[in-house]
């Protein structure tokens, strides 16, 4: 009997010590529910947390493959060309730039893109700006941003002197939601990230630069170069 | 029906309510033809846990979320210090063919008289580490140390660099220098290396010393900057100029490791202007200080020779 009420006390001490803790949150009926597990408020998930949460799982895609990793483009930026004797360069001055994770379908935004391959930075800046597509005006942004760089830090001369040679958009990853059809049938729903990657160069325009593919010469070269750029797995 | 009586009410609902051809005028593309159960309609999907990576930190601040903690701890340098210790005033004219012109003339006497007074006991806490120090020999060294710094800039080897520059002159000279090539040479020294000034100072512990020494260095250099491409952004290739600088060298004295290094330059106001960059460039914003963050450096170094009273106590 003696060791029934030790025990007993026990119990009660345990419990006064959770109650005591359940006091300050606030109201005063909440000491009955401490039985039930509270998530605390340092638990509570901000923006930020959610953020990190979500980038992780994207770098470990990149990592496996299936999504297309973000680093490689301006890396191109930090090639070191050695000067030439002549004065002139080997290769004509370029500048890459990106935007990754923008919330805008690939498809949708592929219209505007190939839109402005081969035309000067002034006049895709017109056109875009007149432009029915939200990605469109995104695509102006990513220009500006380009231009910037390129006559700051890549040693630029002229900001008009600039055409777009390579710009597309490509997938990046899908969050997926559920909506509710007419009766107990469900539907899935898909909300689209992209990319976007740009290569702005000095100079004017060339002429012809959507027909340049087309012609017997340059579809020849090609098949030459893809021939050439073979290399045979695990050689000496 | 509404009565009568409600003539202003029915006026004014006319104006709230538009004819579905005027909604349509306004309203954005991807939209249902009915727009009276837009609501019900809502309720079909669920709400998506989208981020925005769009946003910057600072809009985000407005709207009252933290910003992340950064769990970076920065390390912290004691090999060098940030600033120049009571930096060396330059005479004016110094470089020039007329030495004995009146300005010049006032700004030696002037200078002469402020150093010599705490020249020597400078001195003598720096030949209590390094016993063979002498102002003349270290003049030469002092030119080779900068003569190999320089030299090995185009190597774009930062650890290879911090034998001969301290971290301060490391920024300064790495920082613009990174995706450019540069070619430097040395031709030979127009007049001999002179010592102008030595400064000692003491960092928060009575223990910890550092040593500064400005020499005048007057010599002809060669100096090209190429661009990523290959194109020449600065200076030429060929031909020679004349350089008159100011350079500070320091040393951790409290350090057995420690050694001379090449630690920043002096540029007086009446120096000639540079020769400009050859491509065309719109000039840039004012560069803005910022005075709180002005107001919030503090040195650690103290600003007196009080340290240097205790040399003549110990010799009393």
């Amino acid at each position: 009997m003696f060791n029934n009420l030790i025990k007993s006390l026990n119990f009660l001490s345990h419990n006064i010590y959770h109650i005591n803790r359940s006091i300050p949150t606030g109201l005063f009926h909440t000491n009955l529910a401490s039985f039930v597990n509270k998530q605390d408020k340092s638990l509570e998930e901000d923006d930020f947390d959610l953020q990190r949460k979500e980038s992780a799982k994207i770098k470990n895609l990149e990592r496996l493959g299936s999504i297309k990793s973000h680093i490689s483009w301006p890396q191109y930026n930090r090639i070191i060309y050695p000067p030439t004797e002549d004065g002139k360069p080997i290769r004509n001055p370029f500048v890459h730039h990106m935007r990754h994770f923008v919330k805008y379908p690939a498809k949708k935004m592929w219209y505007p893109a190939l839109m402005i391959r081969g035309m000067s930075i002034d006049e895709a800046i017109k056109q875009l700006s007149f432009h029915r597509l939200k990605g469109a005006h995104i695509i102006k942004e990513v220009l500006l941003e380009a231009q910037d760089l390129a006559l700051k830090q890549h040693n630029f001369e002229f900001k008009s002197n600039m055409w777009i040679s390579y710009s597309t958009a490509v997938d990046s990853f899908r969050v997926k939601g559920v909506r509710k059809h007419r009766a107990m049938r469900l539907g899935m729903v898909e909300y689209k990230y992209c990319t976007y990657y740009v290569r702005l160069e000095e100079g004017v325009p060339p002429p012809n630069y959507h027909l340049e593919a087309e012609t017997y010469e340059a579809r020849a070269k090609e098949y030459i170069e893809k021939l050439r750029k073979r290399s045979i797995y695990l050689s000496i | 029906m509404l009565s009568i009586i409600n003539k202003r009410n029915i006026f004014l609902h006319q104006k709230l309510v538009k004819s579905l051809y005027e909604q349509t005028l306004t309203r954005p593309l991807a939209t249902h033809w009915d727009p009276k159960f837009r609501r019900l309609r809502k309720n079909k999907f669920t709400e998506p846990t989208l981020l925005d990576f769009d946003s910057n930190t600072k809009e985000k601040v407005k709207r009252g979320i933290e910003p992340p903690t950064s769990f970076i701890y920065k390390p912290i340098n004691i090999t060098s210090s940030k600033e120049i210790f009571d930096p060396y005033i330059p005479p004016e004219g110094d470089g020039k063919a007329s030495l004995f012109s009146k300005e010049f003339a006032k700004g030696a006497v002037e200078k002469i008289t402020k150093s010599t007074s705490k020249k020597f006991k400078h001195l003598r806490l720096i030949k209590k580490s390094d016993s063979n120090f002498d102002e003349n020999l270290f003049a030469e060294t002092a030119q080779q140390i900068y003569i190999d710094a320089h030299s090995i800039l185009s190597k774009r080897d930062p650890e290879e660099m911090l034998n001969f520059v301290t971290e301060n002159a490391l920024m300064k000279m790495y920082h613009n220098m990174k995706f450019k090539t540069i070619r430097w040479k040395w031709i030979e020294s127009l007049e001999e290396p002179v010592v102008k000034h030595l400064v000692t100072r003491e960092m928060m512990v009575k223990t910890d010393l550092y040593a500064q020494v400005t020499v005048r260095i007057h010599s002809k250099q060669i100096l090209a900057v190429y661009d990523r491409f290959g194109r020449l952004a600065f200076g030429s290739d060929t031909l020679p100029k004349d350089v008159l600088e100011y350079v500070v060298f320091e040393k951790h004295l409290s350090d057995p490791y420690g050694s001379w290094r090449l630690h920043d330059k002096i540029i007086p106001s009446w120096s000639p202007a540079k020769t400009p960059v050859i491509r065309s460039f719109a000039l840039p914003e004012p560069y803005k200080t910022d005075d709180e963050l002005e107001k919030r450096i503090v040195s650690k170094f103290k600003g007196d020779d009080s340290h240097l009273e205790k040399i003549q106590e110990e010799k009393s």
